[in-house]
Formats: structure tokens, C-alpha cells, sequence
């Protein structure tokens, strides 16, 4: 019997010494600290480790007295859920990265810090320097609650060797793609020019956006794929593999467009501009033979353009300095380094008119007018399962691979599915469309 | 001689005693975590756990939502596939393993290797397998003349792969199980059974058989609950995809509290899982003591 209380004596002082244990250490004597997270993993976020040390010894040196606490090791996969903890347990980072999509579960239940009025406050920040796309998103009702931090664009890398064998410059439209791809095709003896992830449904949005179709109605509420301007352009992806055979149909069975990159049996690619930065490294045997335009335009121009905003927790207890670091960190100097350091592109388009910046990274000389034709999907909370799920199960998955597949049917088949799922999701929760006035 | 009421009261606190910590940890980080799920599951929670009351709405959603119908036919279909599948292939096995010669412990031993890898490092070899344009199993299917096959994009054939996938590690365990009940058979039945001028399929089911029935059942039994909850292949290898072809009850529960953050919802397909698999592991059990 003593034993067996003392045990139990014994059990009871391990999960007190436990509880003890779990609280974070002392803060430094006169030491203010900051922290921030962003994740690892993905683009070229794996060189982000290196430079948000850089950012962090650049604003401690400014800043006398000042600990900015970097964390930068968690993986992209795991981010939002170690957030999510953090949250949960009342102690969040400061500031932190989030994805557009982390944002709005984070706004939905109003977790973030209206900036508002700290960009009121400081005149060296300026929203004008950030794309009006980005910025919008950052908006929940009349309250802005995020700021730009890196956008990714979509664009098309060619080439350049066998655009010169062939005599062609980047197309300017959907026209001038298929005539584009016909020349290289004749004149390099590339079999399918062009490639792309034919059953992906992110690429998806680009080709609708460009054909002037939509995904949902302005509010949100109303699936809109069974209108002409949808349908045509997933009709014109499918046409691009079995009518114009120029783009191989392995890439909607699985088929890696790397690969293919990689072995020079694509002469272009539809790609993002956060991959600029790793080109080089993963195929060293096209360098200095690649180049990126603007995608070709449709009925108009439009690329997705989102990415990660910088925000700040509601919970924070150093409002001010957390402003500070953010303010710096979204500063045209900094953000070439963001770019010097992973190759990806800044938000801040201050950043591309700097000559140093010209000089150093002439593959974004006209990528400033693609992220201006930038636009991002709605930031609603079921965009992911209705988009990335259901439409990409219900209508890319059945389409794509099938040469005689009908395009028209199988989308508006699907529109009902998704319609019910959209219903129901305003059946059961209030209106919340990150970046739109709600009505 | 009988124990005082006392020493035998004092025996009982004593080994309460030594079990409360186990008991309190388990309460602690199953029971309530189990409990509080369960709650969730009648309401709309966000994945930040602010929560309303909403009732049987999740489980009626259940009913209405062609998605997680969709789980819950493919998880069927899984079990359906895997289950005797795995029992056939794990038996033939055992029966091929339960020969002595020189050299049978080495074959034993490497043929339990499956279940010592990692799932995520099988399945990552597989997927090299299985891939439309380098893959071995396309190439030996292109020099005898077939098309290839894309294995994991195509809905035909995206659950065949899996199940195929999930054999490889699970029939190296569950033959281990049955070859450790095989070796239990009495030799004499076998003896008596020759004697008799039963031939290898008549030993096989009037003796084998019924002999390591127990343990059969338990393979099925064990077998089907995995079945129920898998999760690891799809995940890894497919999203679910195409077209929701491998989309499962356990990757709904999944998606919906951390891609779409409806941990109600999530909870209410994870208790409504956890029934079925009560259900059916109940009955399973009944059937299995008639063999006891």
C-alpha cells in the first residue's frame, strides 16, 4: 500500500515538474523581443531561413534593444496546425507569414490585428507600392488586417534557344500560341511544345480568368462554370492536348512536366515566377537559355497572382515593434534581398524600378506588368474544397485524360454537385468573403 | 482459508493504486480527447475550436453530401478488395513458409522486411513503380505489348494500385500470425488424416482449416478494422483522387478539420466511422466464437 501511494505521489510530481516545464524562457533584462514565423519548405522558401536571419540582424541593429526570435524550420505541411497550437494555448508569434488561404481562417475568427492604423501612423509605408490585387486581399469587411509579403505569378518560361531556331517570340494570345507551337514544332522537331499540368485545377483559374469566365459570382454564392466563357476555356486546355496535339497528353495521366522540362521535350512551360530562382539549379543544362514572358491573353490578359501576407496576431503584446519589423521587412531594399536570396519575386514594386535590382535580375524585366494583371482566387473558406476537391475530382480528373471526353457535359454535370456544396456551406455559416465588403 | 474483509479491501485500494497513473494518463489524453471530439460533432467548430451548437446537422449532412458517400462506397469497395485478398495471399504464404529446410529462417526473416519499413518509404516506392513513364511495372507491361498504364491517375485503377500497395506490407505480418498458427497444428491429426487417405486439400480443410480458425478470424478481424480506417496510401500516394477514386472515410475526416477546418464535421464522420467499425468488429467477434 505505501508503495502504491508512493507512486502515485511520485506520478503527480512528474506532471506538475511538466507543467512547469512547458512555459517559454525569461525574456533578457532591457531585451524587447519580437517573434516571428514563416514556414520552410516549397518554391524557394527553403533559402528563406537565410534571409529572414538577415532581416532579423538587420532590424536588431537598427533597433538598440531589440530581439527579433526567428522561427523558420517548420515544415509548409505542418504550419498552419503548429499555428493553430500556438493560438489555441493564447500565445501566438507577433507577426507571421500566412498563405492567403491560412488568412481567412485566421480572420474568420478575427485572430488578426487590424493594421489600419499603424499604416496610418507611419508615413515610409506606403500601400501604393503593393499590387491593388494583394492588398485587397489583405481586407476583411472595412478593417485591413494583412500586408503583401511575396506574390507568385503565373508566366510562361520558353526557351530561348529553340524560340531563335524556330524564329518566334513569346505569344501574346491564345492564337498566337497555337501558331507559336505549330512553328516549334516544325522547325525543332519538338513533338508537344508546350507544357503544362493539365489536370491541376490552380492553373485552371488563369485559363477561365483569361476567357473572361469566373468561378463564383461576385458574393460567392453562385458557382458560375456553366457559362460559355468557363466551359470554353477548359474546352480550349483540352483542345491544346487532342486538336492542336501540342501539348503532350501524358501530363493529364501523370506525366511529370519536370521531366519533360528537364529532358528538352517542352520548349515552354507554363510555370510560376517563384520558381525563377531555382531554374538554374535544377537544370543547370539550360542555363542562360531560358527566359519568361507574360502568359498569352485570351478575350484579356489576366494571371493568378496571390501568395503570403505578413500579419500580425491580435495577441500580440508588442503591437508597435511587431509593426516596425513588418514595415522593414516589406521595405524596397529588403525585398531585393528576398529576391537576391531565393530567386522569388518582391510585392514591393518599388523593388523592380531599383537599377541595382534591373542589373541583378533581368528575368522579372517584364514581370512587373504580370503581376499588375494579377488577380487572386475569392478568399472564402470553401474555395480550397470546391476548387482543388470537387472540381478538380469531378470535372479535370474525368476530362482531361479522355480524348473524347465532353467537355461541356462533364462541367455542367459537376455544377449541380458543386452548387449543393456552396448552398450548404451558406446554410450553415455567416458571410465571410476575405477582401470584400461584406453586403 | 478465507481473507479478512479487510486485507481484501486494502488489496483492491492497493492495486487501484498502482493502476491510477496508467488510468489517469489514458483518461487524460484518450478518454477526454474522445469525449470532447464527440461533443464537437454536434457542432459547427472552427479549426480555432470556436464552436455553436448545431445539433444532428453534421451527421445529416452525412446522409446528403455525395463526397463522403463517395468515402464511404470507396471505403467499402477497399474492404471488400482487401480484406480477402489479404487473408488469401497471407495464408498461401504462411503455408509456403511453414516448410523446414536449410536456409527457411533467412526466407522468414526477410520476408518480414515489408513490415518493417516505413509505410510513407513503401508507398514512396511504389509510387516509382507505378510511374506512367519510368516505372518498372509499365516497362515489363511494354515489352509484352501493352499501352502503359497510368496507375495512379486513373480512376480504373487507382484503388487496385493502393490496395496492391497496402498487400505488400500487410500480408508480411498477417502471414507471420498464421504461420505461428500453423506450426500450432498437431501432427497426429495430419497422421490420422493420411490414414484416412485424405489427400493435401482434404488435410487442408479438415484439418488445417479448422484448426487455426481462431487465428483466422482474428487476421479478418484485424484486417477489416485497418480496412475500415485506412488513410496512410491515399494520402501519401493519391489525395483521394482521381476523380475521388481513392477518397476514404478516414481522408474525409481528415480534410475536413485541416484543409476545410470543420472539426465538427470531421468528428461527426470520425464517431460515425468508429460505429461501424464497432459494429462490425462486434459481429466479427460473435462469428469468431463459434470457432473457439
Amino acid at each position: 500500500m505505501k508503495q502504491a501511494i508512493l507512486i502515485l505521489i511520485a506520478s503527480a510530481g512528474l506532471f506538475v515538474l511538466l507543467g512547469l516545464m512547458r512555459r517559454e524562457p525569461r525574456a533578457e533584462r532591457g531585451v524587447q523581443t519580437v517573434e516571428f514565423w514563416t514556414y520552410s519548405g516549397g518554391g524557394s522558401a527553403n533559402r528563406s531561413f537565410r534571409f529572414w536571419n538577415e532581416v532579423a540582424r538587420g532590424f536588431e541593429a537598427a533597433n538598440p534593444g531589440v530581439k527579433v526570435r526567428t522561427v523558420t524550420d517548420i515544415n509548409q505541411g505542418n504550419y498552419l496546425q503548429m499555428l493553430t497550437t500556438r493560438f489555441i494555448d493564447g500565445n501566438p508569434p507577433d507577426v507571421f507569414i500566412a498563405d492567403d488561404g491560412m488568412t481567412v481562417p485566421l480572420n474568420q475568427d478575427g485572430l488578426l490585428m487590424p493594421l489600419d492604423s499603424f499604416i496610418a501612423k507611419d508615413p515610409a509605408y506606403r500601400t501604393d507600392d503593393f499590387p491593388a490585387s494583394m492588398v485587397r486581399d489583405g481586407y476583411v469587411g472595412e478593417a485591413r488586417c494583412t500586408i503583401p509579403w511575396y506574390g507568385g505569378f503565373g508566366c510562361l518560361v520558353y526557351r530561348t534557344d529553340l524560340f531563335a531556331q524556330a524564329g518566334v517570340e513569346p505569344p501574346n494570345t491564345w492564337n498566337e500560341l497555337i501558331t507559336v507551337c505549330k512553328a516549334l514544332q516544325e522547325k525543332t522537331g519538338v513533338k508537344y511544345p508546350l507544357g503544362l499540368e493539365a489536370n491541376g485545377p490552380f492553373w485552371m483559374w488563369t485559363w477561365v480568368w483569361q476567357n473572361g469566365g469566373d468561378v463564383l459570382s461576385p458574393d460567392c454564392r453562385r458557382v458560375t462554370i456553366d457559362t460559355p466563357e468557363f466551359i470554353g476555356a477548359v474546352q480550349f486546355v483540352h483542345d491544346l492536348i487532342y486538336r492542336y496535339e501540342v501539348v503532350d497528353p501524358g501530363f493529364a495521366k501523370g506525366s511529370s512536366l519536370n521531366d519533360a522540362w528537364s529532358s528538352g521535350k517542352a520548349a515552354m512551360m507554363i510555370n510560376g515566377g517563384w520558381m525563377f530562382g531555382q531554374f538554374d539549379d535544377n537544370y543547370p543544362q539550360w542555363k542562360g537559355k531560358w527566359e519568361a514572358a507574360p502568359l498569352p491573353a485570351g478575350r484579356q490578359r489576366a494571371s493568378f497572382y496571390g501568395g503570403q501576407h505578413l500579419v500580425m496576431a491580435r495577441a500580440s503584446r508588442r503591437p508597435d515593434l511587431a509593426w516596425r519589423f513588418m514595415a522593414y521587412a516589406t521595405s524596397p531594399q529588403v525585398q531585393k534581398r528576398w529576391t537576391d536570396i531565393t530567386g522569388s519575386p518582391p510585392s514591393n514594386l518599388r523593388t523592380f524600378d531599383l537599377p541595382e535590382f534591373k542589373r541583378d535580375h533581368p528575368h522579372f524585366a517584364r514581370m512587373k506588368d504580370a503581376i499588375l494583371a494579377g488577380r487572386n482566387n475569392p478568399l472564402v473558406p470553401f474555395v480550397a474544397e470546391l476548387w482543388y476537391g470537387r472540381f478538380g475530382n469531378l470535372v479535370l480528373d474525368r476530362v482531361m485524360p479522355d480524348k473524347n471526353a465532353n467537355v461541356a457535359g462533364a462541367v455542367r454535370d459537376a455544377q449541380g454537385s458543386l452548387q449543393k456544396m456552396v448552398d450548404g456551406y451558406w446554410a450553415r455559416h455567416e458571410y465571410f468573403v476575405q477582401g470584400r465588403r461584406a453586403p | 482459508m478465507r481473507k479478512p474483509m479487510r486485507a481484501k479491501w486494502s488489496e483492491g485500494v492497493t492495486g487501484w493504486l498502482f493502476l491510477s497513473p496508467a488510468v489517469g494518463i489514458i483518461f487524460l489524453c484518450v478518454a477526454v480527447p474522445a469525449l470532447v471530439a464527440f461533443a464537437l460533432s454536434f457542432t459547427q467548430c472552427s479549426r480555432f475550436l470556436s464552436a455553436h451548437w448545431a445539433g444532428l446537422d453534421n451527421y445529416q449532412r452525412m446522409f446528403t453530401d455525395v463526397v463522403t458517400a463517395k468515402a464511404f462506397g470507396n471505403t467499402l469497395f477497399y474492404l471488400a478488395a482487401f480484406v480477402p485478398l489479404n487473408l488469401a495471399l497471407s495464408l498461401g504464404v504462411a503455408l509456403l513458409l511453414n516448410r523446414e529446410f536449410r536456409g527457411m529462417r533467412f526466407i522468414r526473416s526477410v520476408y518480414f522486411v515489408p513490415v518493417a519499413v516505413s509505410g510513407v518509404v513503401a508507398i514512396s516506392i511504389f509510387r516509382f513503380l507505378f510511374n506512367r513513364d519510368n516505372g518498372p511495372v509499365n516497362a515489363v507491361l511494354g515489352t509484352l505489348g501493352f499501352e502503359p498504364i497510368s496507375w495512379l491517375w486513373d480512376s480504373r485503377w487507382a484503388m487496385w494500385a493502393v490496395v496492391l500497395i497496402t498487400l505488400w506490407k500487410s500480408t508480411a505480418f498477417f502471414s507471420i500470425i498464421l504461420l505461428a498458427a500453423l506450426q500450432d497444428v498437431q501432427k497426429e491429426l495430419y497422421e490420422a488424416a493420411a490414414v484416412d487417405g485424405a489427400g493435401w486439400a482434404g488435410r487442408f480443410l479438415h484439418v488445417t482449416l479448422p484448426s487455426i480458425m481462431p487465428v483466422v478470424m482474428v487476421v479478418i478481424t484485424l484486417s477489416s478494422i485497418g480496412a475500415f480506417r485506412v488513410f496512410e496510401p491515399m494520402f501519401v500516394l493519391t489525395r483521394g483522387g482521381p476523380s475521388y477514386s481513392t477518397h476514404t472515410v478516414a481522408l474525409e475526416a481528415y480534410n475536413s478539420a485541416f484543409a476545410s477546418g470543420e472539426i465538427g464535421y470531421s468528428s461527426a464522420v470520425s464517431f460515425a466511422l468508429l460505429a461501424i467499425v464497432l459494429v462490425a468488429t462486434l459481429a466479427l467477434n460473435r462469428v469468431a466464437r463459434r470457432f473457439e
